[in-house]
């Protein structure tokens, strides 16, 4: 049983998928390889979501690009792999058969397109990151700040929020700083991601170009790993229609922020608005209870009663009391609340304790 | 003693290897006999595996609803730490090297040992050291910083930290003593006749990463030092707060950890090589590409260690040219590839339990492998880096590429060091669990992470809930298929057939001594030929192996 290879299977093989069934079997592999691949990336496809920035269809083309080719790839290494496991499956009486044991000129042959292939992803992929990476001169700038675990976006009238807010169809630029460990900037609608490096800036443009619908939003992620609550460090990135919204939107911002505000921006991220522990306490029902407090300057135990100046003491000096005992929460509170929050925004989140959360 | 049948041998051993006058666990544990020394590994880092697997197939069951369903975000850090932390030090960087590679490399060499037989007992026991060192640590309060320790996270108050560090230290010892211990051996004990181009090519595997080891493994003890010098003498290095710079760690971190990555496959692209060829019975195609190309990824390896940190804030150009430097390193990897489905061109391929490994690693690792691209190029990466898409990515490299032929080598070489054959058709089974399992849980994770999941998440947004399902689903069945292979594994020591001496038809010099092998290997110094000459080569149905075609044809004496 000796096989020429140039004659018996690869004819057999053709002669044989040419029937209809075969046929058809090949088209909706075909369709089906087209659904992995995803035509419509405007709306997403399996492999990516959505392009909602101007940089995004661009990043999209060179991924499909590398995706098609390593497609190929694997495609006809694995079938030849296949190939030759069918054909030279061992066989009793079959002894393999001779052949070169190295050939120079197939040997160059066959990693020369990769050579190619690998400059055209190495220079796509460059031209468009310095793209990505340098921010246009005119962009509108927005600070943002993040913290274990979340962040803080600062507007240039001096306006906080929690939520990133920008005008559609203009670049912005977010300078970025880190109060305490590194944090990573990520939307994945936008295809951009910017570690956040405390002890230095770094800056990341877009401009996006898909508004999103009231009620809706896109997600910026940290993708960099920083601790406890890491994958809680979410926000919502809210696209304005134009820019007269968006101002508008900014200009109400300035004003000091309701009890309300203050705990959804400030607080939120580690107290509960129910009795349920989170980071800290739940904080229903606490203002004017009676408590068991350590005292960290005597470290005794202390009982008191939770009313304004003890709710004060413990949002502008965190840790001088530990509630519970300082057994069940570790002593992580903020405690640059004092310099972050105006007088009049911890007189609101007292009165917001007080009088929404009893 | 008389090798004439393999099973009158096996009949004077009381355990695997147990030498005659050699017995008792003491002996064992200060045996200088690099077999031993090695199955003392293989037992310690498969005990690493499991731990190791079992905390990600918790962490995988965690995913499965964004709410809690067993543990908090702390412990769930904690988890994903360790698991990430033993699988990478105490599991890959010594499975093959130090466990495979002590049992063979001596007897692929047809020497008697290493040439440095007590360094080897010193790097076991370092390793051991090592491993005890890091798991109080662990138990002192939980690592929580993810394998990569990236600093200031991971100096803010986190005692334990500095106990792993010591840890990784000592276990760095253990890595550069077993690189330095081969090399000198590869160099030394060749019989002769043995050139190096007529060395197996696993042996040229392990010379390269014998080389990475000694070159990359100090730069992580000083890393480790530089860490202790900040956090005990408050010497601003890494630390912003003291004036320090958290990317410096980065680079320091990734400097050790790139080449660590081509240390935990090189010795696989080896194992393949091997595997492949014998169990095809053709002569490996290119053999001298395939053996320049382990050093030559040896040697690149150390230039590309900046594209871990493409989003760091690292200048645009330095991130060009790491870029372009790991689009070369990609060559020599990729075209192995084509060298391994040449060679199985007109060869006669047999479906054993090892040859399904090779195979499926073929499989994989060029998925791997090809993922890799979108990685390297940066306007891509930008979106893709730290997302499942990377975890995905060198899963199938690190588990598909090197777990996966670990176990081919594993498989190709348990009769030749237990003398016991396991279950073909259990062997397949678990395989194919294996296989199709891993697929199910990583090719699922391409796609997440291309949406935009962001790794090392506790919880998510509902829109990945379904791919993070898919994905727990495929690692149950992941973990099914090594459960049945350590079964029938343990079942082969007790029950399985006595092996031959050369059960696959392999032409290298281990499998011209008997199974498993006496203390000093071989009676007198082997002939040396080309090791992927199987023309010598015929099966005895009698004995089950192959024996040369000069040999009487009722004895198994193979030599
Ligand atoms: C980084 C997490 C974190 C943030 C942000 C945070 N807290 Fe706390 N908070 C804690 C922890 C932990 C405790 C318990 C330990 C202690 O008593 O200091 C606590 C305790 C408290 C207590 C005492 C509760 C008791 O049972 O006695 C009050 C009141 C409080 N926080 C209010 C606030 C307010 C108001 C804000 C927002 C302005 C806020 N916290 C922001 C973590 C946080
Ligand atoms: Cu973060």
């Amino acid at each position: 049983m000796i096989h020429d290879p140039t004659q018996g299977a690869f004819a057999r093989a053709l002669r044989r998928t040419a029937t209809p069934g075969r046929a058809l079997a090949g088209l909706a592999l075909g369709v089906l390889l087209l659904v992995l691949a995803g035509c419509g990336a405007k709306t997403g496809s399996l492999h990516l979501p959505p392009e909602d920035s101007s940089v995004a269809p661009r990043v999209d083309w060179i991924y499909y690009f590398v995706y098609w080719i390593c497609l190929f790839y694997l495609g006809h290494i694995t079938l030849v792999m296949l190939w030759f496991l069918w054909k030279y499956r061992r066989r009793p009486g079959v002894e393999p058969q001779a052949s070169p044991s190295h050939n120079t000129p197939l040997e160059i042959a066959w990693s020369l397109p990769p050579c190619v292939l690998v400059v055209f992803f190495f220079v796509y992929g460059f031209q468009e990151y310095v793209d990505i990476s340098t921010p246009p001169a005119d962009a509108y700038k927005i600070q943002c700040i993040a913290k274990q675990w979340d962040f803080r976006f600062v507007y240039p009238n001096g306006g906080k929020s929690k939520e990133l807010h920008v005008p559609k169809g203009e670049p912005v630029e977010v300078v970025l700083e880190s109060e305490d460990v590194i944090h990573s900037f990520y939307i994945p609608r936008f295809r951009i991601k910017q570690d956040v490096v405390p002890g230095r800036f770094t800056e990341v443009w877009f401009t996006a170009t898909t508004a999103t619908k009231p009620g809706e939003h896109f997600w910026l992620f940290c993708a960099e790993y920083c601790g406890d609550s890491h994958s809680f460090m979410r926000s919502k990135v809210i696209v304005h229609e134009n820019r007269a919204d968006f101002d508008a939107w900014v200009k109400a911002l300035a004003k000091p922020l309701s009890g309300e505000e203050v705990f959804q921006m400030y607080c939120a991220s580690c107290h509960l608005k129910t009795e349920a522990a989170l980071v800290g306490p739940g904080l229903k029902g606490v203002y004017g209870s009676k408590r068991k407090v350590l005292d960290a300057e005597t470290g005794r135990e202390i009982e008191i009663t939770a009313d304004e100046d003890y709710l004060r003491e413990s949002i502008l000096e965190p840790g001088k009391k530990l509630s519970r005992m300082g057994r069940e929460f570790p002593n992580v509170m903020d405690p640059s609340f004092a310099t972050k929050l105006k007088k009049s925004e911890v007189d609101a989140v007292i009165r917001y304790l007080r009088d929404e959360l009893k | 003693m008389s090798l004439d049948s393999p099973n009158s041998y096996l009949k004077k051993t009381h355990c695997i290897l147990g030498y005659k006058g050699q017995t008792g666990i003491l002996s064992y544990l200060l045996t200088l006999d690099h077999k031993r020394i090695g199955v003392m590994y293989l037992i310690s880092t498969m005990t690493a595996f499991l731990v190791a697997g079992l905390l990600a197939l918790g962490v995988r069951t965690e995913l499965l609803s964004p709410e809690k369903i067993m543990v908090t975000p702390q412990q769930y850090n904690r988890m994903f730490t360790l698991h990430g932390a033993i699988m990478i030090f105490l599991f890959i960087i010594p499975s093959v090297p130090a466990a495979l590679g002590n049992i063979i490399l001596p007897i692929m060499l047809g020497a008697k040992d290493v040439a440095f037989p007590r360094l080897n007992l010193l790097s076991y026991w370092l390793w051991i050291v090592g491993a005890v060192t890091a798991l109080v640590a662990i138990s002192q309060g939980g690592i929580d910083t993810g394998w990569t320790f990236y600093t200031p996270y991971s100096t803010s108050a986190r005692p334990g930290v500095i106990a792993m560090a010591v840890g990784v230290f000592i276990l760095g010892f253990s890595s550069i003593f077993t690189g330095l211990n081969f090399m000198v051996t590869m160099h030394k004990l060749r019989p002769p006749g043995m050139t190096w181009f007529r060395m197996p090519l696993f042996l040229w595997a392990l010379y390269a990463t014998a080389l990475m080891q000694i070159i990359a493994t100090p730069v992580l003890g000083i890393t480790v030092v530089l860490l202790g010098v900040e956090n005990i003498m408050g010497v601003g290095i890494f630390d912003p707060k003291l004036g320090g710079d958290p990317v410096l760690f980065q680079h320091f971190f990734w400097f050790y950890s790139h080449p660590a990555v081509y240390i935990m496959i090189v010795p696989g692209f080896g194992i393949i090589s091997d595997v492949i060829s014998i169990h095809a019975r053709k002569h490996i195609f290119g053999y001298s590409f395939i053996a320049f190309s382990s050093v030559a990824i040896a040697i690149l390896s150390f230039l590309v260690w900046g594209h871990h940190m493409f989003t760091s804030g690292q200048s645009t150009v330095v991130n060009v040219i790491f870029s372009a430097l790991t689009f070369t390193i990609s060559i020599p990897t990729a075209v192995k590839i084509y060298n391994w489905i040449a060679t199985l061109y007109k060869g006669s391929i047999q479906f054993t339990t090892p040859m399904l490994y090779a195979l499926a690693f073929i499989f994989l690792f060029t998925i791997g492998g090809l993922t890799g691209f979108p990685l390297a190029t940066l306007a891509t990466d930008v979106h893709l880096h730290d997302t499942y898409f990377v975890v995905a990515h060198f899963h199938y490299v690190m588990m598909g590429g090197l777990v996966i032929a670990m176990l081919a080598g594993l498989h190709h070489w348990w009769p030749k060091f237990t003398g016991r054959m396991y279950s073909e058709t259990w062997g397949r089974v678990a395989c194919a669990l294996i296989f199709v399992g891993f697929n199910i849980t990583f090719l699922t994770q391409f796609l997440m992470g291309a949406q935009g999941m962001p790794r090392r998440y506790y919880t998510y947004v509902p829109e990945y809930q379904i791919y993070h399902q898919t994905s727990t689903a495929g690692s149950y069945v992941l973990g099914l298929g090594f459960l049945v292979m350590l079964l029938y594994l343990v079942h082969s020591l007790f029950k399985g057939r006595p092996a031959p001496a050369n059960p696959w038809g392999g032409a290298t010099l281990e499998w011209r001594c008997s199974s498993p092998p006496r203390y000093d290997n071989f009676e007198t110094t082997p002939t040396v030929g080309d090791p992927y000459d199987f023309s010598d080569l015929r099966y005895d149905p009698s004995i089950g192996g192959w024996i040369s075609n000069d040999a009487p044809v009722a004895a198994g004496k193979a030599s």
